[in-house]
């Protein structure tokens, strides 16, 4: 018992020597990399806490200002004001993120945004709530800005209308947007992005074409967006999403020879009778209730994206699922014709949608 | 054909063999192994025996490359302790092994973002160098941070 005691103290004591021994010589960069994985307040609280330590934040390469960090907006607009102001103007600052609850002022964002680019921030997230007058933006108004650093843009809003953007970003390789739009002599721009390898779009409203044309683009994603025809120049593109209630008209140019992968995911067909159906069900269903447009549509998507080795259809397109059971060497048939691979996914009947499409053509 | 060995020794004399091919993993010592064939035992003069054995046994995993980014979070996970944790994130600089370097400092990150100050300093063992009179100076400039 003494004996366990004994060995207890020493271990203790051990712990505590080494502790001693290895903690008073912590790196700087080691410290510098842990508050640089903090967020901003809690990074220069702690900076606060010895004159050493003191100049680590304001050469922070990576400011994480979170609104949820404060109880009133007033003290976060304060705090941020103060970062920027009192933050080596020299030092690089690679990653900035922004997160505002509540109605912003579009001045406010706009200086966050203008001492970004203009300290060649690499990685910028604006991730705004609301505008102040959302509701009236235009171009007229937008946020200008041009960066040749700007690597990575995310921008989502929860606006009613679209804060929009406009400039030129050479180097941009990820572009994420969700209730915004970059714009150029008045129309939504997604063009002369050399570098862009990955786009989202999120609840866009996209004007009536969405022309994508982006050489290096790998990695597209159309969500719950508002356009009239889609239209790709993106001749290295192997990963396709697209979700939404419509289908749009799809046109590429020079086609999509290195596409790979499809997702897609409609909530478009209604099931109103609330059971499974019969062929003779969907049919009447696909027909009666301005659906065939639809069908057409997807129909013209496929198309497009004919080459692709895998498609994955989303569950929620459940009343198709049903046609497949019925027959299945038309799916082998249809998928010949069309030149894809299905592949299975959740249940083997995930693909019955290329049956159905392919029945109401014949 | 057998594998090649390497043995390291810790700050307190211990050796550690390990096959050539995963402690190369280690830039620091792939560099040492291109330079001298590295016949002899490395020397880690700044890495604890406890310390040299989690290195080890992290570069000894036999992961997936998928499954490697969760292994790597489960097992800075298991050293939950703040002191171990930094002694390994040290140790994983040194040695530059970035993943391991990255997600120690994440957990220390993550443990630490929900202390106190008083418990930060302690952590991070953050020595006071300031009279009571500078503290409340410091303080009072740096109102809008609270």
């Amino acid at each position: 018992m003494a004996d366990t005691k004994t060995n207890m103290k020493e271990e203790e004591d051990k712990n505590r020597a080494r502790m001693e021994d290895r903690l008073e010589n912590l790196p700087e960069s080691l410290q510098f990399h842990i508050l640089t994985l903090l967020n901003t307040k809690k990074a220069v609280q702690i900076s606060m806490l010895s004159k050493q330590w003191l100049s680590i934040w304001t050469s922070k390469p990576v400011l994480h200002l979170n609104s949820s960090d404060f109880r009133w907006l007033d003290d976060f607009d304060n705090f941020v004001n103060h970062v920027l102001r009192h933050r080596d103007h020299s030092a690089e600052l690679n990653t900035l993120t922004f997160t505002r609850r509540g109605y912003s002022s579009r001045n406010f964002v706009k200086e966050v945004l203008e001492y970004a680019i203009s300290h060649g921030v690499n990685h910028l997230t604006l991730l705004i709530e609301r505008f102040e007058n959302d509701y009236n933006w235009d171009v007229n108004n937008c946020l200008h800005t041009s960066s040749n650093s700007l690597k990575t843009l995310k921008l989502k809003t929860q606006s009613h209308t679209r804060p929009v953007l406009s400039g030129s970003f050479k180097n941009l390789t990820i572009l994420y947007l969700k209730r915004a739009i970059i714009v150029k002599d008045h129309e939504p721009f997604l063009l002369g992005f050399p570098m862009l390898e990955k786009l989202v779009l999120k609840d866009c409203y996209l004007g009536k074409i969405l022309g994508v044309e982006a050489l290096k683009l790998s990695d597209l994603t159309i969500s719950d967006s508002c356009f009239g025809r889609c239209e790709l120049t993106t001749p290295n593109l192997r990963f396709f999403k697209y979700r939404g209630s419509y289908f749009q008209e799809l046109q590429t140019n020079g086609g999509l020879p290195a596409l790979d992968t499809v997702v897609i995911d409609s909530n478009g067909f209604r099931n109103p009778l609330g059971k499974r159906l019969t062929i003779e069900d969907l049919v009447r269903l696909v027909r009666g209730h301005g659906n065939t447009k639809k069908i057409e549509d997807l129909v013209s998507l496929f198309r497009g994206l004919g080459n692709a080795k895998s498609v994955t259809l989303s569950s929620s397109m459940c009343p198709i699922r049903l046609i497949l059971s019925l027959n299945n060497h038309v799916q082998t048939k249809y998928v010949t014709r069309m030149g894809m691979k299905m592949r299975m996914q959740e249940n083997e009947n995930e693909n019955e949608y290329c049956i159905d499409v392919m029945m109401l053509l014949g | 054909m057998s594998k090649k060995t390497l043995t390291l020794m810790s700050k307190d004399k211990q050796l550690f063999n390990i096959e050539e091919h995963l402690a190369v993993q280690s830039v620091t010592i792939r560099n040492m192994v291109k330079e001298d064939g590295a016949s002899s035992v490395i020397p880690l003069p700044r890495v604890d025996s406890e310390t040299l054995a989690l290195v080890i046994e992290y570069l000894n995993r036999q992961q997936a490359p998928e499954e490697d980014e969760d292994y790597v979070k489960k097992f800075v996970d298991e050293r939950g302790e703040i002191p171990t944790l930094l002694e390994l994130a040290q140790a994983a600089l040194d040695l530059d092994i970035k993943k391991l370097m990255d997600a120690a400092c994440m957990k220390v990150a993550d443990l630490i973002k929900d202390f106190t100050l008083e418990e930060v300093r302690e952590a991070l063992r953050i020595e006071n160098d300031r009279t009571p009179e500078e503290e409340k100076a410091i303080r009072d400039e740096f109102q809008w941070a609270f």
